[in-house]
C-alpha cells in the first residue's frame, strides 16, 4: 500500500475495537486505504513522516481522515489532536474523536482543539456499526476534504 | 409609668432612682425634724411667756404695793385728819400736802374725801382734770372699806389713768380716803429698759381684769378680752394679720392684768431657719448623691457598652477586638469572661474552618477520585463489553451456517446479557451523576412535559392500545432536564408494568397536600406487593424478575433520589394484579396552573 495514498488512518490501543472498526468501514468498501496504529507515538511517528515512517512517505500527504482514540498509552489522543491541529496544512485534516464515554471530561477539550467530529462508541454491535458505516459515508464520501 | 421607666437607660434609670431616694428620705427626715422642733421651740417660747409674765406680774404687784403703803401713809398724815375732822385751819397745810403727793406730771390729782367719797380738799393739775370727772369715776370705783387699791385704768382720749386709793383711819374709825389719780405714762427710759428685758419683739400690755381697758403703759390700745382660761395657758391671737401667742397673768393688790406676746414667727424662727439649713443641706446631698450614683452607672455602663461595642464586632465576625476593662470587680469578671469566650470563639471558629477546608479539600478529592472513576468504569467497562458483543455478533454473522439452534440461542444469551451489563453501567452511571449534578430550578410547564415524554415513550403513537387518562397539572419548580428523568422513568414504568393487562389504562394527575403539590401516575398493571415497598426505591432492588419485567434496578432509586434533592418525597400504593399508583411531591408551587 503506498503509505501517502492512506485515505483513513486509525489510532486505536483496543485491538478488537479495532478489528471491529475495520471490519464495519471494510463491508462497505471504504477500508482499502487504512492504516492501522496502536498508540499515539506511533500515529505521530506516522503523520509527521518521523521515526519508523522516516523516509517511507511525504508528510505533505495526510489521510483524508484521521480515526482518534482518546485513551491510549504513551501518547494519548489529546496530545495527538494537538500536534495536528497546531500544523500549519495537517490541521486542515479532519479528525474524528472515538471514545467509549459520554462521560469523558474531555469532549469539550477536544472541540477547543479543533476536532471535528466526536463519537461514542456505543456496547451494543448495532449501534457500533451504524456510528462506524454512518461516519465513513459522511466524512470519505460525502464530505469535501480540502482540496491539496 | 412603667413602660415609660423601661425605655430608659441604664445610666438614666440609676440616677432617678437614687435621687427619688434620697429626695424621700430627706423630705421625710427634715419634716418630722422640722415639726420636732417646731413643737420643742413652741414649749420654750409658751414657757418663757409664761414665765416673763409672772416676772412682771410680781414686779409691778411689788410697785403696786410700794405705792399703796406710801399712799396710806401719806394719809395717816396729821394736816390730812385734823382737816377731814374739820379743823380748817390745817387747810393750807393739808392742801400742801397734797400738792406735794403730786411729784411729778403723771400724778393729775390728789384730793381727800369724805366717808361718801365727795371729796373735801383737791390739788390737781387743771388742764387734765377739767377734761375727766373724776369724781364720777370714783363712784364706780370699787373701793374696800379699811383696805388701800390700785383703780382700774380709764380711758380718756389717748390717755390712761388710774386711781389710788388709801382709807384715812383715826383710832380705828374711818373718816375719809386719800385719793391719787395718775396718768399712765411710763417714761421712755423705763420703757426701754422693760424691752430690753423682754425682748425687743416682746408686746407688753396692761389691762383690767375684765379686759375692758388695755394699755402699752402710754396710751390705751385695743386688745381682745380676757377670760380665765387665758390666765392658765398660752393663748393665740392675730394682730395686724401677723399670729401672735401670748400669756398673761394678774397682778395682785391690782385689778389689773399684764400680758406679754410675741409674733409666732419669732418664736418659730429658729425652727425655721433650721428647716432652712436642712433643705440646703438636703439639696446638697441629693446633688453629691446624683453625682456619686451618675459616676457609679458611667463605671457601670461605659464597660457595658464596650462589651456591648466588642460583642457586635464579634457578630459581625470580628474575633480581634478584646474588651479592656482592668477592674477587679463583676464587670472585670465578666469582662475576662467575655474575652476568653471570643477567645474560645475564634479558636473554634478557626478550627472549624480549618476542619471545612480540610474536609472541602477531601471531598473534593474525593469526588475527583469519584469522576475518574465513573469515567473509568464507562470507559475501560465498556470497552470489553463491545468487544464480546461485537465478537459474538461476528460470529453470528460469518459462522451462522456453522452454529445450530442451541449455538445461536448461547450467543443470543451472551449478547443479551452483555447488552444488558451495559444498561446497567449506562445506569449506575446516571445514579451517580445525579449525586454530584447542580440543580438549577425553573418554573416547569408539567402538561407539556408529560405531553413530550409520553409521545417520546410511545414514539408518538399515543393512540395505541393504551388509555390514557391526563389531567390538567399545576406548574411544578424544578431543574428542566433532571425532573424529566422522573416523569420518564415513572411513566415508562406505567406503560411497562401494564403491557400484560389486555386494556392498559393510565391516569395521571395531581392534587394539592399542605401546600406541596403531589404528582401521581397510576396503571393497572401488575402492581407489587406492599410487603416489600420499602424495597421499592433502593439501588438494584427488584420486585419483578427480568423475565418477567426488564430492568435494571436503578429507576426508581433515580426518581427517589431526584425527587429528594428537589425537597419532595416519593411514595406508592399497589394492589397485587390491580395496579400501582406512584406519587411524588414538589415543595414551592402553590397555585394550579390557571386552566384548572
Amino acid at each position: 500500500m503506498n503509505q501517502n495514498l492512506v485515505e483513513v488512518l486509525l489510532v486505536e490501543d483496543n485491538r478488537y475495537d479495532a478489528e471491529l472498526t475495520i471490519r464495519e468501514l471494510k463491508k462497505h468498501n471504504m477500508a482499502n486505504n487504512l492504516v492501522h496504529v496502536k498508540d499515539g507515538e506511533t500515529a505521530l511517528e506516522f503523520i509527521f513522516a518521523t521515526g519508523r515512517f522516516a523516509g517511507n512517505r511525504d508528510a505533505g500527504c495526510p489521510p483524508k481522515i484521521i480515526l482518534l482514540d482518546i485513551q491510549m498509552p504513551k501518547v494519548n489522543g489529546i496530545e495527538v489532536l494537538q500536534k495536528i491541529k497546531s500544523h500549519e496544512i495537517l490541521k486542515a485534516t479532519p479528525v474524528i474523536i472515538l471514545t467509549s464515554s459520554k462521560e469523558d471530561p474531555d469532549i469539550r477539550k477536544c472541540y477547543e482543539l479543533g476536532a471535528n467530529s466526536y463519537i461514542v462508541k456505543p456496547v451494543n454491535f448495532e449501534g457500533f456499526a451504524e456510528a462506524i458505516k454512518n461516519l465513513g459515508f459522511y466524512w470519505l464520501l460525502t464530505n469535501q476534504p480540502p482540496v491539496r | 409609668m412603667g413602660n415609660w421607666f423601661k425605655t430608659l437607660s441604664l445610666r438614666q434609670r440609676l440616677p432617678l432612682l437614687v435621687g427619688i431616694l434620697l429626695l424621700s428620705i430627706m423630705i421625710t427626715f427634715s419634716w418630722i425634724s422640722y415639726i420636732g422642733i417646731k413643737s420643742a421651740v413652741m414649749k420654750t417660747g409658751e414657757a418663757r411667756l409664761i414665765n416673763l409674765a409672772g416676772q412682771l406680774s410680781s414686779m409691778y404687784s411689788q410697785s403696786a404695793q410700794t405705792i399703796l403703803t406710801n399712799t396710806r401713809t401719806a394719809g395717816a398724815q396729821a394736816p390730812f385728819i385734823k382737816y377731814i375732822q374739820g379743823d380748817t385751819t390745817m387747810g393750807t397745810q393739808a392742801r400742801e400736802a397734797l400738792k406735794k403727793l403730786r411729784s411729778d406730771t403723771t400724778w393729775v390729782v390728789a384730793e381727800l374725801t369724805g366717808v361718801d367719797r365727795r371729796p373735801v380738799l383737791r390739788s390737781e393739775n387743771k388742764s387734765i382734770s377739767s377734761r375727766l370727772n373724776f369724781d364720777s369715776l370714783l363712784q364706780v370705783s370699787a373701793l374696800g372699806d379699811s383696805a388701800a387699791s390700785v383703780g382700774k385704768f380709764h380711758s380718756h382720749g389717748d390717755s390712761v389713768y388710774y386711781s389710788i386709793i388709801a382709807p384715812i383711819i383715826e383710832k380705828k374709825q374711818l373718816i375719809g380716803y386719800l385719793v391719787r389719780w395718775r396718768l399712765q405714762m411710763t417714761n421712755p427710759k423705763s420703757l426701754e429698759q422693760i424691752s430690753q428685758l423682754i425682748g425687743t419683739n416682746a408686746r407688753l400690755l396692761f389691762g383690767n381684769k375684765d379686759g375692758s381697758v388695755w394699755t402699752d403703759l402710754r396710751h390705751p390700745v385695743l386688745f381682745r378680752p380676757l377670760d380665765t382660761a387665758d390666765l392658765r395657758g398660752p393663748f393665740e391671737y392675730n394682730k395686724e394679720g401677723k399670729n401672735m401667742i401670748a400669756a398673761a397673768q394678774p397682778i395682785t393688790h391690782t385689778q389689773w392684768v399684764v400680758s406679754v406676746s410675741f409674733p409666732k414667727q419669732i418664736v418659730l424662727e429658729t425652727a425655721n431657719r433650721f428647716l432652712k439649713w436642712v433643705v440646703l443641706l438636703g439639696i446638697v446631698l441629693i446633688a453629691i448623691g446624683l453625682f456619686a450614683v451618675w459616676l457609679m452607672s458611667r463605671s457601670i455602663t461605659k464597660p457595658l457598652n464596650k462589651l456591648q461595642l466588642a460583642a457586635s464586632a464579634v457578630t459581625g465576625g470580628d474575633y480581634s477586638s478584646l474588651v479592656e476593662i482592668n477592674r477587679n470587680d463583676e464587670l472585670g469578671t465578666l469582662a475576662a469572661a467575655f474575652n476568653s469566650m471570643v477567645n474560645q470563639v475564634r479558636n473554634a471558629k478557626e478550627d472549624l474552618e480549618q476542619k471545612v477546608t480540610d474536609r472541602t479539600v477531601q471531598l473534593e478529592m474525593a469526588n475527583k477520585e469519584l469522576e475518574a472513576f465513573s469515567y473509568s468504569v464507562s470507559h475501560d467497562l465498556r470497552a470489553p463489553l463491545r468487544a464480546i458483543i461485537g465478537f459474538t455478533t461476528m460470529l453470528r454473522e460469518d459462522y451462522a451456517n456453522q452454529l445450530d439452534e442451541e449455538g445461536n440461542r448461547i450467543t443470543g444469551v451472551i449478547k443479551w446479557n452483555t447488552e444488558k451489563m451495559g444498561h446497567l453501567i449506562d445506569d449506575l452511571l446516571a445514579f451517580f451523576r445525579m449525586s454530584r449534578q447542580g440543580i438549577k430550578k425553573t418554573t416547569i410547564n408539567s402538561d407539556e412535559m408529560v405531553a413530550g415524554v409520553i409521545n417520546e415513550l410511545t414514539d408518538g403513537n399515543i393512540t395505541g392500545n393504551i388509555e390514557w387518562i391526563i389531567h390538567p397539572l399545576p406548574k411544578a419548580e424544578g431543574d428542566i432536564n433532571i425532573l424529566r428523568q422522573v416523569w420518564v422513568n415513572l411513566i415508562s414504568n406505567a406503560v411497562k408494568y401494564s403491557r400484560k393487562n389486555e386494556r392498559p389504562r393510565i391516569e395521571i394527575g395531581a392534587f394539592d397536600n399542605q401546600g406541596q403539590t403531589v404528582f401521581f401516575i397510576k396503571d393497572n398493571g401488575v402492581g407489587f406487593d406492599e410487603l416489600y415497598k420499602n424495597k421499592l426505591f433502593n439501588v438494584f432492588q427488584r420486585l419483578h424478575s427480568d423475565e418477567e419485567f426488564e430492568g435494571t434496578g436503578i429507576g426508581l432509586a433515580l426518581v427517589e433520589k431526584i425527587i429528594s434533592r428537589h425537597g419532595g418525597k416519593v411514595w406508592a400504593e399497589s394492589v397485587v394484579d390491580k395496579g400501582a399508583t406512584f406519587y411524588f411531591s414538589l415543595p414551592g408551587q402553590k397555585q394550579l396552573s390557571a386552566d384548572q
